[in-house]
This record gives structure tokens, sequence and C-alpha cells, in this order.
């Protein structure tokens, strides 16, 4: 407890209630606070202890052992959060038992004993406690108290479910001894408040002091037990402490208020009991089903040797008089006993057996009480007789007769789990929780595994084995400190938000690191764990480190493989490329590889963290060298990582320009996604598209000069931003969203084989202008260089190609909008060179065919130019039906359609009419 | 130790061997979460209480380095101690697979 921070305050109304505390919203107990002050008439909300101690809320002889609310760590954890409530509960506990006692001895109106000013009774507790020696309270006060007892009885259980993990506070806050004193507090409140309420107690609560060693209040079982306290404190801890399972706490928290209505109308004797009774009655079976549900599903995923222990534990909770709930108890051994598939009684250990374990048990508690405690889940505590509370009474190792009988008729329907339910059971809980990440993934790997049928055993077994896995790791974050589980939750986070590649790029670093196959390896483990802590993107991580850009390269190709020789020999050298990196220490990064390289006087250690090629070192030892024990000199793993890197393209955060460097070139060596794409076609034209994002503003790129064509050395690119665009930049074809690199993949083979044709130009113009600088404005005017003949070529081209697959009327409408963009593209687009994106004039909307494409064929075929060829002499830019090389081209196409079809024009028809229908007719032949 | 075969790779090393790409991909990637929340949680529970903020602070500026060498302040021979945890966390899940 922390006795130096005694903020004060109440916590009215519901709004106490469950309530995130993560995510930047205001806590529970702040907003608390606010509203407390506000009921004591402040302005000043912040000023939570200034106005309690001008309404005399708080005693003065606390004073000299509060701090300002202000201090107090308002941390946005759970954590924080319960300090802040155990603080805020303490006092506002003391205060109502102040109040209770002094209003059993004074007239209402002295109340606030100490109080320096004098005012009514403003707040609901306040009036409560005035009138309690009434004893009669309204519905509201009883719910105003009733709040209170929530916020008490939640310390009270963090507090003794830490206490009885060993956790105590800090020695500065009072350590153990502090824990202590602070719990007979609590007990104290809870007793009080109770008492206040008339509630008559389930359970005992000893109440220790130096004065009474030990105070027992008197219990009975009664339905406000069942109530608010339990219900809302565990239902509280659950959406703390586990998003996931935020639907059962929805569930649950309606359950929950539906309960608490219904008991508000037991509560007020005016009406039936009948139908709230019949009510709670549904409401504890469904509870009581959700925890059958949940302990069905971890006793089916604890493996058989641990079985026993949570057997053992089961028992030694019915036996525990201190143990309040016997419910989790009794399930968990009943399930037990149904997966072990023999006699209850036989299951059970004898008494010489249990007293033997408990007396070998440590304070440790199993997997299944941990959870529950963890996760606060609601046990099933039911009343008005739906379902028998176990109350154990004497330490006999026989059930209570309830169980027994429970027992008899489970027997009856129990059928023992063949190894197949058992093991489907694991296996489709792993497919589920597939399922609901991506779905497309589940039906991926269901087909994979139908596809093997003589493996779907040992599949599955795999997959049970991960679930099980994977629910160790939930038990084992759950009994953590909260601290350390919001941590490893944000860890998870961010790893479920990574592509499943990078995730299998993060796999085989932190398991290679530290498998049989490293000597020396959990570096990378190191690496990952550290990136994931500091919240580093992976891409980041992945430029830091050249060998695990390397990894990444290896596994695109992987995943691109085309066959299964190719993919066997992408694997090898991956499982090569990880080998030598996990057990060479040639993972250190960058340290190790970089020592090396510098000491040999061809880079420093800050260069090898990216190394750009592989070539220097001459390396033919790859499969020597992994060969080679992991003592032997690393010079020979570098250079054989080093070839193993060859070819694989590295992504960098960033690339510094060298001499006369391009930047069509560079984004062509890095990024292993435009590599990928088939043909230089397809990545010209992604190329193209990056470069017009980047056009746009290209000094945020790291282009000082500000222009894409002129790049300087010395550059520094921001690679990663850079990369960005290839999955960010959408590019609209035909009305449908693409990304680059799907643009570039969809291209027709027209449109790949024009761009192809077009680089070939430039190609020449570069090898015949070798001092002349390629710009863009310099291949817009290569590329739209008038060539009748070449276009003739083109054209007939693209008319060829429809007649092929044609064999639907809806293939040939298709292919003929196809090939007429792709003609148009040619005669008035950018020549297709970069798609729609760079250099991009889409030939639809050029001002060109936009003029001509509505005029009749009669008017642009007659169309006649005095000046000649030369259209735009004179400086003077023309456009459609006045421009001598628009009119020319579209004149030499027509005649080429009218030839292929032997069509004529028709008088009024359009240029546009006139050209569909004639590839129409050529689609259709 | 032949490398270069995939008897050695880590697909071997995890029984995997044979199984679909898309089963081996499943397995590694599911199987690389748990292993990377059980580090953290073996590291983070490792750090003093009064270093909790120093870890906050440094994982919100994104310094990887400086977080590494905070943990190798925090925690002795940091390095084999992730190496084990891991390799715990590995053969616990054969045992779990081999077990069912």
């Amino acid at each position: 407890m922390s006795e130096s921070i005694r903020t004060s305050g109440g916590n009215q109304g519901g709004e106490n209630r469950v309530k995130p505390i993560m995510g930047g919203e205001r806590t529970t107990m702040e907003a608390a606070f606010q509203k407390l002050v506000r009921e004591y008439g402040s302005r000043d909300e912040k000023n939570v202890i200034g106005t309690l101690k001008e309404v005399g809320a708080i005693k003065n002889e606390s004073e000299k052992t509060e701090a300002s609310v202000k201090e107090f760590p308002f941390e946005r954890t759970r954590d924080g959060h319960r300090k802040l409530g155990n603080e805020v509960g303490l006092v506002a506990g003391e205060f109502i038992v102040g109040q209770i006692q002094n209003n059993a001895l004074k007239p209402s109106s002295d109340t606030m004993s100490n109080m320096t000013i004098e005012k009514p009774p403003t707040t609901t507790t306040e009036k409560i406690h005035n009138e309690l020696p009434n004893n009669t309270l309204l519905e509201k006060e009883r719910g105003a108290l009733e709040e209170e007892l929530f916020i008490v009885k939640n310390q009270l259980n963090d507090l003794e479910t830490k206490m009885a993990r060993g956790e105590f506070s800090p020695q500065e806050e009072g350590g153990e001894e502090g824990d202590e004193v602070f719990l007979q507090s609590l007990k104290k409140q809870v007793a009080s408040i109770e008492e206040s309420l008339g509630i008559e107690r389930a359970h005992d609560i000893e109440i220790s002091s130096p004065e009474n060693p030990t105070l027992t209040t008197t219990e009975t079982s009664s339905i406000d037990q069942q109530s608010l306290g339990e219900l809302g404190v565990k239902e509280n801890m659950v959406s703390v402490i586990d998003p996931v399972l935020d639907p059962i706490q929805e569930e649950m928290r309606v359950l929950t208020e539906k309960k608490e209505k219904a008991l508000a109308e037991i509560r007020d004797h005016t009406k039936s009991a009948t139908e709230p009774l019949k009510i709670i009655h549904e409401v504890n079976q469904r509870i009581h089903h959700f925890n059958e549900e949940r302990i069905k599903a971890d006793v089916g995923n604890t493996p058989p040797e641990k079985l026993r222990e949570k057997l053992e534990w089961a028992v030694e909770q019915l036996k525990d008089q201190n143990t309040q709930d016997k419910t989790e108890a009794t399930l968990t051994k009943k399930i037990i006993n149904e997966r072990l598939g023999e006699g209850k009684k036989s299951q059970l250990p004898t008494e010489e057996q249990q007293q033997r374990k408990m007396n070998k048990r440590s304070a440790a508690v199993p997997d299944v009480a941990t959870h529950v405690k963890a996760v606060g889940e609601i046990a099933p505590e039911e009343i008005v007789s739906v379902t028998p509370v176990e109350t154990v009474e004497n330490e006999s190792m026989e059930p209570p007769t309830e169980i027994k009988d429970q027992e008899k008729i489970e027997e009856q329907s129990i059928t023992k789990p063949t190894l197949e339910e058992k093991l489907k059971t694991a296996y489709d809980i792993a497919m589920e929780r597939i399922a609901t990440e991506d779905p497309a993934r589940a039906e991926r790997l269901l087909n994979a595994i139908g596809a093997t049928p003589e493996g779907r055993q040992r599949i599955e077994k795999m997959f049970s084995g991960l679930e099980n896995f994977e629910k160790n790791t939930e038990a084992l974050e759950k009994e953590k400190d909260p601290w350390v589980l919001e941590r490893a939750l944000k860890i998870g986070s961010w790893y479920r938000n990574v592509s499943l590649k990078k995730k299998l790029i993060a796999s085989a670093f932190l398991i290679g690191g530290a498998s049989a196959l490293a000597a020396s390896g959990g570096a990378g483990a190191v690496m990952i764990a550290t990136a994931a802590f500091t919240g580093s993107g992976f891409q980041r991580l992945l430029g830091g480190l050249a060998v695990a850009a390397t990894v990444e390269g290896v596994l695109t190709k992987r995943s691109i493989a085309h066959n299964e020789g190719e993919e066997k020999i992408l694997g090898i050298r991956m499982n090569a490329v990880l080998g030598i990196l996990a057990g060479s220490g040639v993972i250190l990064g960058g340290k190790l590889l970089g020592e090396f390289l510098s000491n040999s006087g061809e880079r420093t250690t800050e260069a090898l963290t990216t190394p750009e090629t592989a070539q220097e070192i001459p390396a033919e030892h790859l499969k020597e060298s992994v060969e080679t024990p992991m003592d032997t000199q690393y010079t020979e793993k570098v250079g054989s990582v080093r070839e193993a890197l060859k070819g694989e393209s590295l992504i960098k955060p960033s690339y510094t320009v060298d001499d006369d460097e391009k930047l069509w070139n560079i984004l062509k060596e890095k990024f292993p996604e435009i590599q990928k794409l088939d043909g230089e076609g397809k990545q010209s034209n992604a190329i193209a598209n990056i470069i017009e994002q980047i056009r746009k503003d290209p000094t945020s790129y790291g282009i000082a000069s500000g222009n894409v064509d002129n790049l300087t050395t010395g550059d520094v690119l921001n690679m990663e931003k850079i990369h960005a665009i290839l999955e960010n930049t959408k590019i609209s074809v035909g009305g449908v969203e693409t990304n680059i690199l799907e643009r570039a993949e969809g291209l027709a083979a027209t449109e790949v084989s024009t761009i192809e044709a077009n680089n070939e130009k430039l190609l020449e113009w570069q090898m015949e202008h070798p001092d002349e600088q390629l710009t863009t404005e310099t291949a817009d005017k290569i590329l739209n260089e008038h060539s009748p003949a070449s276009d003739t070529e083109s054209l007939s081209e693209n008319l060829n190609n429809i007649r092929k697959d044609m064999e639907t009327a809806e293939a040939i409408s298709m292919k003929t909008e196809q090939i007429f963009r792709a003609n148009i593209q040619t005669m008035f687009g950018s020549k297709g060179l970069f798609g729609y994106g760079f250099l991009g004039t889409n030939g639809e909307r050029s001002v060109d065919w936009l003029d001509l494409k509505d005029r009749t064929v009669t008017e642009v075929m007659t169309k006649k130019f005095e000046g000649g060829v030369l259209g735009e002499e004179g400086g003077v830019i023309k456009f459609g039906i006045d421009s001598f090389s628009a009119v020319d081209k579209i004149k030499w196409y027509m005649n080429m359609l009218t030839e292929r079809t032997g069509l004529a024009p028709k008088e009024t028809e359009t240029i546009d009419q006139f050209i569909h229908r004639a590839i129409q007719v050529i689609a259709s032949k | 130790m032949d490398q270069t075969d995939l008897n050695n790779s880590l697909i071997k090393d995890l029984g995997l061997e044979g199984l679909p790409r898309e089963v081996q991909d499943e397995v590694v990637a599911r199987l690389g979460e748990n292993i990377l929340r059980r580090i953290t949680v073996s590291i983070v529970e490792k750090i003093s209480p009064e270093a909790r903020q120093e870890f906050d602070s440094i994982s919100q500026a994104g310094d990887s380095e400086r977080m590494k060498t905070f943990l190798n302040g925090q925690i002795p021979d940091f390095d084999n101690f992730v190496k084990g945890e891991v390799s715990k966390s590995v053969q616990e899940f054969k045992e779990l697979a081999a077990a069912i």
C-alpha cells in the first residue's frame, strides 16, 4: 500500500464499471475523481485534494500522508489503475466507515467530523450515510453503496491474488507488511459496507487487528453476495487483461446487467420474485455453461502428464475451507475425469496420496487456476439452488454429496473421447484461430491438407501441438505482472500485423538463431526482439541488417518459384543462408561481417551493415562452407554468405547515390518486387509508375535537385518511403484500382511489347548520344516521333492479337475494347512506355483524340494542310483536326482498317464509331 | 553438418519436412509469434521496477541500438539468455507436437 499517496474520493455512479484503460482514454479513476469534485461543488476538477479538504471529506490527521493527486502516476495500465483504485477505495472506504460510526453516534448534520466548512450533504454517498441509522436504504442509495462495494472488492481481489503469488508492493510503498495492513483495511471496508447494505454474507472475511486479532462476520448464502462485486470485479479484469476475450466480456456484461436488474427487483419486495428468479436462473446457467466450455478447452489442451497436477489442484481446492468458490475446482475435476475416461472415484487420489502431494505443493497454482485468476472469468457461483454450490465441510477426500450426485449423472452420459477426437479438438481450435485472422489463409491450408490425405494426421498433430503451445504461452503471459503482460500483448499485436512473409523471416531468425543449427546464435532472436520492443518497422530492421534482407530476398523468390525443382533450390539456398547466419555468428551482423571486411581493407563496419553487392569476394564455397564446422574461420562463411547473397536485392532504409547513378537503375537493382516481375516491359512499367510518384515531391525522397532525372552524388534516397509507393499507390485501370505491381503484372501483351519496343528506342538513342542525358522530356520526344511504318506494324499486330482466343461475343466485345484502347494509346498516348502513369498521356484522354473522335470520318479524311507536314511550324502548337501529325495518324489508321475489313465508312459515321465497328469485324472473323 | 541439405534445415529441425508449404509456413510463423511473446515475457519481467520507465522510454523512441544496450545492462549475458529461452520454447513445442 502506498501510504504516501492518499488521494481521496469515492466512486459514485456506474461509470466505474468496466472501462478500458488503455489507448489514451481517461482512466475510470480519473473520471471518478473529477465527478466527485464536481459533486462537491468545486470548479477545479483537478484539485481533488484541495476540494476534499475544503469540504472536510479528508480527515486532518491524514493530511500529512497525502500527496497531490497530480503526483499520482496515472499510468494507463492495469497496474496503475489498480493502484489508484486501491487508494481511492481505501480512503473512500475509511470515509464510509467513519460516517457509519459517526451516524451511529451523532445527528446527521454532524456527519462530516472535523469539517472546517459546514455544509449540507451533497453527494449520494453522504446522503446515504446520513440516513443509515434508519437502515432504510432507497434503491439508488443502495446502488451507490454497492458501487463502493464493487470497488473495494475489486481491490481486495487484486491484492489477494498478488499476495497469494508472493508479489508484494515495493518496500518504499510499505512492502509485504504494508500490503497486509491494506488487506485488513479492505476486508474491514467490505464488512462495513456489506453491513450497511444489510447483506448477509456468504463467506467469512477475517479481519485482524492488534486489538481484535480475528473478527469473523456472520455469513449465510444470499442473492446479494452473488451480485455486483464478484461479477463486476472479474468482468473488469477480463477487459483489461485480455482483449481477445472482449466478445465474452460483452456477453458477460449483458448477462450481469440482466442479473443485476433481476436482483434489484427481488430486493424491491413490491413485485413478484418469480420472473427475476427465472432470469437469474437462466443467466447462471449461461455462466455455468461458459465456464464449463472454457475449462473443457483448457483441460483438453493440457498434456496428459499435466492432468494429474490439475486434478490434484481441484481436489485440494474442494478440500480447502478457505476457498470460497468451489465451482471451478468441481468443473475441473469433472472434466479431467471425463478426459481420462476413468471412473471418478478411481481418479481421486487417496487421502494419503493427497496429503503427500499437498505437502509437496508449492504456492504455485496450476494453469487453470492461474488462468481463471488472471482473466478474472466469472465463476458460476449459483444461487437459488440452480446449481449445487459445494461446501466442503471436512477434510475427507470423499467428494461432497452434490458432487457425487453430479458425477453419477455424468458417468451415464460421458463417452470416452478417442485420440482422434482429442486431436481434432485442438486442431479445430487452431484452424478456427487462423480462419479468424485470415479466412483466405485458412482456406489455403485446408486445401493443402486435403491434397495430402496421407499426411492429414501428421498435420493435425502439428497444429494441435501448436495450439497447445499457444495455450501455454497465454497461460505464461497471464500469470505475469500486468506491466509485463501488457508489453507481451503489444508484441503479439505487433507481430500479428506484419505480413506472413515477414513473420517467416522473423521466425527463421528466432528459431534458427537458437536451434541446433546455431553455435553462437541467439543474436537473431535478440535482433527481432529488440526491434519488436522498439517498434521498429520490419523494413528498417531488414535494411539495417543486410543479411536479413537477403533472407527476405531468398524467401521472396522462394515464394514465386515456378516449379518444385526451383523451389527446392531456393529452399536450399534459404536454409544455407539461415544456417550460415545463425551458425557462424555472421548474423550478429553487420558487426562481424563488417569487422572482417574492414580488416581486409574493403569496407568499413558501418558500410557493411548494408552491403551492396557481393562481387568483390570470390566465393565458390557456398556448399563447402556450410559443410565446414562452425568454429572454422568465418572468412569462408562470409564469402559463402555473400555468394548466397548474390543476385538478391537489398532493401535498406536509405541509399546514397554514387556518381552518375540514375534513379531508374537504382530502383531496378534494389527492389526485389520489381525484379520478380516477368520481363522488361512490366518492370519498366512499375519503375516508371514509382518515379511518377516521386516526381510529385522529389526532395522528400532525398533528391536534392528536386528533379528525378538529376540525382546528385551523395543524395541519400529514402528507400523506405520509395518502397512504400509500391504498396500505397493506387492506379485506376478501367475503373479498377490496383497497386503498381498489380498494374504491371496485368499489362496486356500488346502493352508489354510496346513498352519493350520503346525501351529499345531509348537504348538506341542513348547509344547514339552517349554524352547526352536521357531526361523525361527527351524520352517523350523520342517516343513521340512519328513513325508511320512502325506504328502500322504495331497496330497491325494489335489487330492480329485480338483474333486469338476469340470464342464468344462477350470475349469479342472485351477484346475489341482492349485493342481499341491499345491502338488509341499507341497513336495519341505517350506510346505506352510507362503505362498511364509516367510520361503519361492517356491516349483516350489526349487532346488530339478528344478532338477527333466525334468528327465524321469524311471530315477527317478530307482534311488538308496547306503548310505541309510541319503543321506546328511557327511555334504554334496545334491539336486534333488542326494538327497535321494527329490527322495523319488517324488517316492511315483508318485506311488500314478499311483495307483489313473491306468496310467503308458511312457518311455520318464518326471516327470513334468506325474504328469500333472495324475492330469488331476483325475480331469476329 | 551439411546444411545444403533440407534435412538439416529449419523445416527439418522442426519436423516439418514433407508437409505442404502452406502448413510449414503457418507453423513456422505462429511458432515465431509465440516464441517472440515468450521472449518478451522472459526479458521484460527481468527488468527492474526502477528501470521500467527507461525501458518504455527507449521503446517509444524506437532506438534499437539503445534498447540492446539497455537490455544488456539489465540481463547478464543477454544474448545467451535469449538463446536459452528460445531453445526452451522450441523444445517445448517439439515435445507437445510429439506428445499428441
